[in-house]
């Protein structure tokens, strides 16, 4: 009888330490789910942390398109310069993994866009699939098509180049991390090797929350 | 009566110095009411009937109008002919201030030459100076509107 009542109490005394150590747990505060919302992507939006991001994204590619349209070695010449805007050049050395095409594409379209022909731009990433095209043309499996033949590719005369680079920190005791990304767009002369404009977009951040990039 | 005459003196002196004092640190004024003109450095709320001003700045933030002051708003002709704001601000606040701004580049007719600027984010120290500096995309720019907001 002693043995049964023993173990009710001690039954009792696990269950309820059980139970504390179970309210003690954070609840989870999306358990039936949180609706899709649309996000303004030139600010801040509810998922943020210390990387690039999309108001960044748009805010650097604005700021460079702008700065080129005003610099007149490259806008303000008489015969519209050849300019190729991929990534090849464009290297990522931040800690940050991030799509580099996200931000040359961005800045290629609204610049082609925007330059109404004070620049013209260098498709050189898709020169294999001019390649395919010019053979077929020459080998007569299809016509010439009606823009006429050229002699070959049209060469460059600049090239986009650059790099992402992030110092990070990170403080144990409270949480907080921080990053300085800096991230550099300079163009390229691709017969001298001339550098004819460059300019940096750099932003800190610091913040304790867990955001993920991917 | 000699003596009475040196501490007169140097109570004056004091009293002089001490009116006297240079105001080190910058000291903002602020409008309670009234719609600006020129370079607005005054809020107004959306929805009133009152024009908003062109090659100015408008304030998004209620908040900011007590807390930074617009000193200048300059635009020029950038050597490609496009349109290239500036506008120098002065933190009135004893805390770091961050602020969005953009601009609007418009043609003669008041209509959009263009797209929106992105927001650029401008920090600013206590009782210090800030710039932001935008571009045109277009040379056809006859106004602009540049606005203002609280980006903490």
């Amino acid at each position: 009888m002693l043995t049964i009542k023993k173990g009710i109490f001690l039954l009792c005394t696990f269950g309820a330490a059980l139970l504390t150590g179970c309210s003690s747990v954070k609840p989870v505060n999306n358990v039936s789910g949180v609706a899709a919302i649309d996000v303004d992507h030139t600010t801040r939006g509810p998922v943020a942390g210390v990387g690039i991001e999309s108001q960044d994204i748009v805010s650097m590619t604005d700021k460079m398109l702008r700065d080129l349209l005003a610099t007149p070695v490259i806008a303000g010449r008489q015969v519209a310069p050849r300019i190729i805007i991929d990534d090849s050049d464009f290297q990522n050395e931040g800690s940050q993994p991030i799509n580099k095409k996200l931000i040359i594409n961005r800045l290629r379209v609204d610049l082609n866009r925007s330059a109404n022909g004070k620049i013209k731009f260098i498709g050189r990433q898709y020169a294999a699939a001019v390649d395919t095209e010019r053979k077929l043309k020459r080998k007569g499996v299809t016509d010439t098509g009606t823009t006429g033949l050229t002699k070959a590719q049209s060469g460059a005369d600049f090239k986009l180049v650059g790099s992402i680079g992030t110092l990070d920190s990170y403080v144990s005791s409270s949480g907080m991390s921080q990053r300085y990304t800096q991230v550099t767009f300079e163009m390229l002369d691709l017969e001298n090797g001339e550098i004819v404009w460059s300019n940096n977009y750099e932003f800190a951040k610091a913040a304790a929350d867990d955001a993920v990039y991917r | 009566m000699k003596l009475n005459t040196i501490t007169l003196l140097i109570a004056l002196l004091t009293l002089y110095g001490c009116a006297d004092t240079r105001k080190m640190v910058v000291q903002c004024g602020f409008h309670s009411e009234g719609a600006p003109t020129g370079p607005a450095l005054v809020a107004q709320e959306y929805g009133e009937m009152s024009p908003i001003p062109l090659n100015a700045i408008q304030f998004v933030d209620y908040s900011l109008v007590e807390q930074l002051v617009v000193q200048s708003l300059r635009a020029q002709r950038t050597p490609t002919n496009t349109v290239q704001v500036q506008a120098r601000m002065v933190n009135c606040t004893d805390f770091p201030l961050v602020v969005g701004v953009r601009t609007h580049f418009l043609d003669k007719d008041q209509i959009s030459a263009e797209k929106e600027t992105a927001w650029r984010n401008v920090i600013i120290q206590p009782h210090a100076l800030g710039s932001y500096k935008e571009s045109s995309l277009t040379t056809e720019v006859g106004n602009y509107l540049l606005e203002i907001r609280d980006a903490r």
